[in-house]
């Protein structure tokens, strides 16, 4: 046969024969009695190599890897169960306790029974504990490993954790007190309660409480798992948005609320003037005060080869103002015109006559710009003409060729 | 001492800081604790003022109490635009910065940046040098050399100037990402919500139930 053929007839074999194989594995420690309804499941399991024969009894035994399989697909099951025999042990072991400290000193026959049944449900709750412990363990070890989402993940760690707690509260109704109480002063009791159980107990604590960190650890990945996943989604979305829109520009301005990402206050910078009559500041006044004399008083330093010219006392000197040739022949020609000696005159006639060192155009400005600053007063002696052209392709722009003043009739 | 952390942390919430772990640590200690903080708030609800606290409880910074004023709301938009601008260059750094983590892990508030670490892998992929001189451009910081490091160097900078970054130790190569990304994730959070796009892969924890 094929492997895919060997596959399926395994299978097969352990589904056709489920309930054999479950009472076998948690019943009778993996043995299958060899008996007529027993045959064909034997036969089958024997067949794929899931079972073989005992040498010194008429009985299979069950593959130890099927007994993992059926252990690690009912752990959460057989959890659940264990746990509410607890209750059940510890009350069976307190009556036993009282039943032994009712008949000690009376029936020494009795007292042996109850003594015996004090240490096997004493075995008993150890076993149990340990079983938890275990399973506990195994359920955070193994059965997270197939759980791929991340938010179900922190759901059942979540879980694990409470239960923890629950645990926890059974390994408290085992505390030393309780002890005590049920030692009271018999040595026997101490040894097998105190001694072992407890010692037992305390064992399983410390497991758990590995068991619990390990899960606590587990919970704060898981959450910054999440955490990282919610970012990377973020940047992933605003990435892909601005490859398909570029310049995408998101505005607030249409939204009604906004939350406090969007709410920032605006900037405002401190500053303050010093008290000037602080006593306690004095010495930090007088140094802030000094340090700005010094400031405004540094003398721009002097170019390294331009030889220090000496300073020279003109303070009784008289200084004439230098005037320039073009304004002083822009004066002239408005003193021609105030004179009144002369009924009109023409700014390029006297660009002419008075030989301007300047363009026309200049000239023009400079005549201008007199007129502007004393129009008020040219104006009421002089009607003034502009002599000027349209200059295309801009309608509005003019050249002015020349500016005419003539005398206003008395 | 009380009132020194008092004002310290008042004067950087109005100065418009981020206060976060990694640069203003006394302050950010001193804002934790919910008493400090309704004594911070008290202060600034009389200039209408609050503070505000990242959806990851790594930064504090200060809103305006109500906009209601429309002034108020202008300025709050104009501040929110001072960050689209350069919206697209923080995601592409972002962006770079995951694809160089070998976890892909984002960049938050207190991780670590070596920038020869950065640097060496900017060197070893085209790709990544491809993303890092368009995060230059966008941020205005191409400058005139081609070379890798000196455009890794102008970014940082950038960063570090702008306070997303924190530069620690003596050699300068080392930073620290600040609060203010924590910010700029809510940011982008809030954006996107009011883009239209519901927050899909967000797996909110249902109801506990008996596991046993």
């Amino acid at each position: 046969m094929g492997r895919k053929e060997d596959s399926k007839s395994a299978i097969g074999a352990l589904h056709r024969h489920v309930d054999t194989l479950d009472e076998a594995c948690f019943e009778q420690r993996g043995v299958i009695d060899e008996s007529p309804e027993n045959s064909t499941a034997i036969l089958a399991l024997s067949k794929n190599r899931l079972a073989y024969p005992l040498e010194d009894a008429p009985a299979y035994q069950i593959h130890g890897k099927v007994r993992h399989l059926f252990d690690h697909v009912t752990n959460r099951h057989r959890y659940r169960r264990s746990h509410g025999r607890f209750s059940s042990i510890i009350e069976d072991l307190d009556s036993s306790i009282n039943s032994y400290r009712h008949a000690l000193g009376r029936n020494m026959t009795d007292c042996e029974h109850f003594l015996g049944e004090v240490q096997e449900n004493t075995m008993e709750l150890m076993d149990t504990i340990t079983d938890t412990v275990n399973m506990f363990h195994n359920i955070v070890n193994d059965e997270f490993s197939v759980v791929v989402d991340i938010g179900e993940r922190i759901l059942q760690t979540k879980r694990c954790l409470d239960e923890i707690k629950t645990i926890n509260n059974v390994f408290e109704s085992l505390g030393v007190n309780k002890m005590r109480e049920w030692i009271g002063s018999d040595l026997q009791l101490e040894k097998l309660l105190l001694k072992k159980l407890k010692k037992h107990v305390d064992s399983c604590m410390k497991d758990l409480a590995s068991s619990n960190h390990k899960l606590q650890e587990m919970l704060s990945k898981l959450i910054k798992d999440r955490q990282s996943q919610k970012l990377n989604g973020l940047i992933d979305f605003f990435h892909s948005k601005f490859s398909a829109t570029p310049g995408f520009n998101p505005s607030i301005e249409h939204v009604e609320y906004l939350p406090d990402c969007a709410a920032l206050s605006t900037n405002i910078d401190f500053s303050g003037y010093v008290n000037l009559d602080s006593a306690i500041d004095t010495d930090f006044l007088q140094d802030i005060s000094v340090d700005a004399i010094k400031k405004a008083e540094t003398p721009t330093s002097p170019e390294k080869d331009e030889p220090i010219k000496k300073a020279k006392d003109i303070r009784n000197e008289t200084i004439e103002e230098e005037i320039h040739p073009s304004i002083q022949n822009v004066e002239d020609f408005y003193e021609a015109i105030n004179s009144g000696l002369y009924p009109s005159l023409s700014a390029m006639d006297a660009y002419h006559m008075l030989e301007v060192d300047e363009t026309p155009e200049n000239w023009m400005i400079l005549i201008m710009s007199y007129y502007n600053a004393q129009d008020k007063v040219i104006n009421k002696k002089f009607n003034v003409i502009e002599t000027s052209t349209f200059i295309p392709p801009f309608d509005g722009t003019f050249y002015v060729s020349d500016i005419r003043f003539n005398k206003k009739p008395k | 001492m009380l009132d020194d952390r008092f004002e310290k942390t008042v004067t950087l919430l109005l100065e418009q800081k981020v206060i976060c772990e990694t640069i203003y640590p006394e302050c950010y200690r001193f804002i934790l604790k919910d008493s400090n903080r309704e004594e911070v708030n008290a202060y600034l609800h009389k200039i209408g003022r609050s503070t505000a606290r990242t959806n990851d409880s790594k930064g504090f910074y200060c809103i305006f109490s109500s906009l209601d004023d429309r002034k108020k709301r202008q300025l709050a938009q104009k501040q929110f635009e001072t960050i689209v601008v350069n919206l697209e260059g923080f995601v592409s750094w972002l962006r770079l910065i995951r694809n160089i983590d070998k976890d892909a892990r984002p960049l938050e508030a207190g991780t670590r940046l070596n920038e020869s670490e950065l640097l060496a892998a900017i060197e070893e992929s085209s790709t990544l040098s491809v993303q890092l001189e368009n995060i230059a451009h966008k941020f205005k910081k191409r400058g005139k050399s081609s070379e890798t490091k000196s455009k890794l160097n102008s970014v940082l900078q950038y960063l570090c100037d702008n306070q997303y970054l924190h530069s620690i130790g003596k050699s300068g190569s080392v930073y620290v990402a600040t609060g203010k990304w924590s910010v700029l994730y809510d940011q982008l959070d809030f954006i996107r919500s009011h883009e239209g796009y519901a927050n899909e892969k967000i797996v909110e924890i249902a109801p506990q139930q008996e596991l046993l």
